[in-house]
């Protein structure tokens, strides 16, 4: 018998021969059995698992077999329902929040494809670095401007002038989509995405857009947001998974749609949505949330849980998300530009863009360099104050901290993966990083009780995270989020 | 109902009938037959669902039906972008979830026995009874789990839904449902281990002849 036990996952290959879950990962047994017949306490453990392993098989056998699973008939509440929406259906009361199929978009595809293709033609006499993401695809937009009875502040169909978002950052293989899921393209930064335009960002990617009126988006966290309206007095977003971050611009010019619930910011909020419920951290200033005929303002900082079923409600939690707000560093770092549509209000999307400057400051470090616009450069009210040149190290900035943080949550990713398959990554871990002035990491030291390879790994990834000119020298300990997914 | 089963590992996943969307399409066009034949065809599976989410419990009819409502309600929401089996389980799964938490947050006296449980034909009061203790021990040690590991655990391992399939239900990218998956087996197992009440289900399936001859092999 070998000293050290075998874990739960071999004792419970062993205990649950011919009922293991489907995809179990593979044990040689052998081993297992041999350490077992010689202990104990594990043969506990595997006769009370086995004994687990009959009642999960128990439960998985049942509702296969035809058993009293009849369907009684649906009971009065649930007819009175149906009969209910179907009325309301049949009346034109309720609608459809998106346009059902190809032959009814026939017309808008049409001027779409032909916007596309003037667009494309005149890009390509631009220059445009991807002109291929700047309008969205011609197969016409999955969500119709103004989505009907979410109490958006501007009617549906409003007939203000259609905007393009510009995307300041595209990290981690970000796409855009149209209405067709096939068609989807990869988002490069300076590009363009127009109303009815999906950003799809994976788990480890980013896009961050800039809307309307001084309003910024950060599509994060596995996130699918359509872009449901984008005209000059404001714009809709519906976020269907995933995280958004909004960083303030113009207060409700922007509306965020999730099932039931409209949230209307004032202030920066992060929403996150995930099985069913939208989180909305709401970092400072108001927030409108509307679910039906009903609203209410909430003032942050604050934490709400806008549930499918149920109520809104506040729920206890860190109303300062370190993850929240590095937007302040990307957007001093980035180009702010609406491009406006040419042409009468209204116009359908994809139209010829002409850039209108709204504010210019350095290119942004992860995305490709935007096009040169020919705008004074003018201070983000929200950019971290520009420190005294000093040799001194100094310690990260309450933004710098917030930044590094976003930043070293996507880097570390992949080695928390790897190291938790091993079971090597338990316990506390930081890694201690100092970056020079220019923002490059000179040192990262990992501090805490990850096994060797989890160690290299994340000392390495470290490595590529990289600060916004911060003047000078400055040394943060960055913790490494065991929660991250 | 046509259902085609696709079996893995001896568990039995439902692929969409051919009238499910014929009937989507008719009750987003307002006709209230639709919605009784929706409810027909796929209410023995959200009741399978809701059953394996909440464990014996008195009210799970009234989650059915919840989830139901939810459905009929949202049914113009329901774009046909996904499978409507994958858009109905997630909103079960929801609705399952939100009455959890809502129990969390009641005083509880006890797990209450199913008004309607799916069981096994010929089954007597004594084995019912013997049944419902064996389901008790088993939440017992699922309510120890989060949410979404719970949620990922019943689908996966209890309902056989493929994790590509599970992703999509609880709009998680696959990877993060394989860890919450590794991490829920992970705590369920260490929490078998841990229970002695087991052992005493052991004396009863083995003296049952519940526990066939692969079970018997297992090492005491």
């Amino acid at each position: 018998m070998s000293a050290q036990h075998p874990d739960d996952e071999a004792l419970f290959a062993l205990a649950s021969q011919g009922r293991e879950p489907p995809e179990a990962e593979p044990f040689a047994l052998e081993p297992v059995r041999s350490h077992v017949d010689g202990c104990a306490a594990c043969q506990t453990r595997v006769r009370r698992m086995s004994v687990g392993a009959l009642l999960l098989d128990e439960v998985r056998r049942e509702g296969s077999g035809s058993g009293t699973w009849e369907a009684p008939p649906m009971s009065p509440e649930l007819l009175a329902v149906a009969s209910q929406v179907a009325s309301d259906v049949r009346s034109g009361r309720l609608r459809r929040p998106w346009r059902p199929g190809v032959l009814h978009l026939a017309g808008g595809t049409l001027l779409a494809a032909a916007a596309a293709w003037l667009f494309h033609v005149r890009s390509a006499a631009q220059g445009s670095p991807d002109p291929s993401v700047a309008v969205a695809p011609p197969s016409s937009p999955a969500v119709a401007p103004g989505r009907p009875g979410a109490g958006s502040t501007a009617p549906a169909g409003e007939r203000g002038a259609t905007v393009e978002a510009r995307v300041l950052l595209a990290t981690g293989g970000a796409r855009v989509c149209g209405g067709d899921p096939d068609a989807c393209q990869r988002l490069a930064g300076d590009s363009r995405v127009a109303e009815g335009a999906r950003i799809d960002a994976p788990a480890e990617g980013r896009a961050v857009l800039s809307l309307v009126r001084g309003w910024t988006a950060d599509v994060r966290g596995a996130a699918l947001v359509t872009v449901g309206r984008l005209r000059a007095p404001g714009a809709d977003l519906e976020l269907s998974r995933g995280e958004v971050a909004l960083a303030p611009g113009e207060a409700g010019a922007l509306q965020v749609h999730h099932d039931r619930w409209t949230v209307i910011p004032e202030g920066p909020v992060v929403a996150r949505a995930e099985l069913g419920v939208l989180r909305v951290v709401v970092l400072a200033g108001r927030a409108e949330v509307r679910e039906g005929g009903a609203s209410r303002g909430y003032v942050g900082p604050l934490v709400l849980e806008l549930p499918a079923v149920g109520a809104a409600r506040e729920v206890p939690g860190p109303a300062a998300d370190p993850r929240a707000l590095d937007l302040a560093s990307l957007r001093a770092q980035g180009v702010v530009t609406v491009a406006l549509a040419q042409g009468a209000a209204g116009n359908t999307h994809g139209t010829l863009a002409r850039g209108v400057p709204v504010r210019v400051a350095r290119a942004p470090t992860e995305a490709s360099p935007p096009e040169a616009l020919p705008a004074a450069p003018e201070p983000s009210p929200t950019a971290p104050p520009t420190a005294e040149p000093a040799l001194a190290t100094r310690d990260a900035t309450a933004d710098e901290q917030r930044f590094l943080l976003a930043s070293a949550r996507s880097v570390f990713a992949s080695c928390l993966r790897a190291c938790r398959a091993q079971g090597t990554c338990e316990g506390t871990m930081s890694v201690r990083a100092t970056f020079n002035a220019e923002g490059t990491m000179t040192s990262a030291t990992m501090v805490g009780d990850a096994g060797a390879g989890a160690r290299a790994c994340l000392e390495r990834e470290a490595r590529t995270i990289r600060m916004d000119h911060p003047g000078t020298p400055v040394r943060f300990e960055i913790p490494v989020e065991q929660n991250n997914p | 109902m046509v259902v085609s089963g696709t079996a893995t590992t001896g568990m039995f996943v439902r692929d969409e009938d051919d009238a499910t969307p014929g009937y989507v399409a008719r009750a987003q066009s307002g006709e209230p037959r639709a919605f009784q034949e929706l409810y027909l065809l796929h209410r023995r599976d959200v009741l399978r669902l809701v059953t394996r989410m909440l464990g014996p419990r008195g009210d799970v009819d009234d989650v059915v039906q919840e989830v139901f409502i939810q459905v009929f309600r949202s049914i113009l929401g329901f774009r046909g972008d996904a499978r409507f089996s994958t858009w109905l389980h997630r909103v079960a799964v929801n609705v399952a979830l939100m009455h959890l938490r809502a129990g969390r947050s009641r005083p509880q006296l006890g797990r209450e026995l199913p008004a309607e449980q799916p069981t096994p034909e010929e089954s007597s009061p004594r084995d019912q009874a013997a049944r419902n203790e064996r389901l008790r021990a088993l939440y017992r040690i699922l309510d120890t789990l989060s949410e979404k590991k719970r949620a990922v655990f019943v689908l996966h391992d209890l309902e056989g839904v493929p994790a590509a399939q599970v992703a999509k239900i609880v709009e998680a990218p696959v990877l993060t449902v394989r860890t919450r998956l590794f991490y829920a087996r992970k705590e369920v197992y260490a929490a078998m281990a841990d229970d002695p009440t087991l052992e005493g289900l052991a004396r009863e399936l083995f003296r049952d002849g519940t526990a066939d001859t692969a079970s018997e092999e297992t090492p005491r």
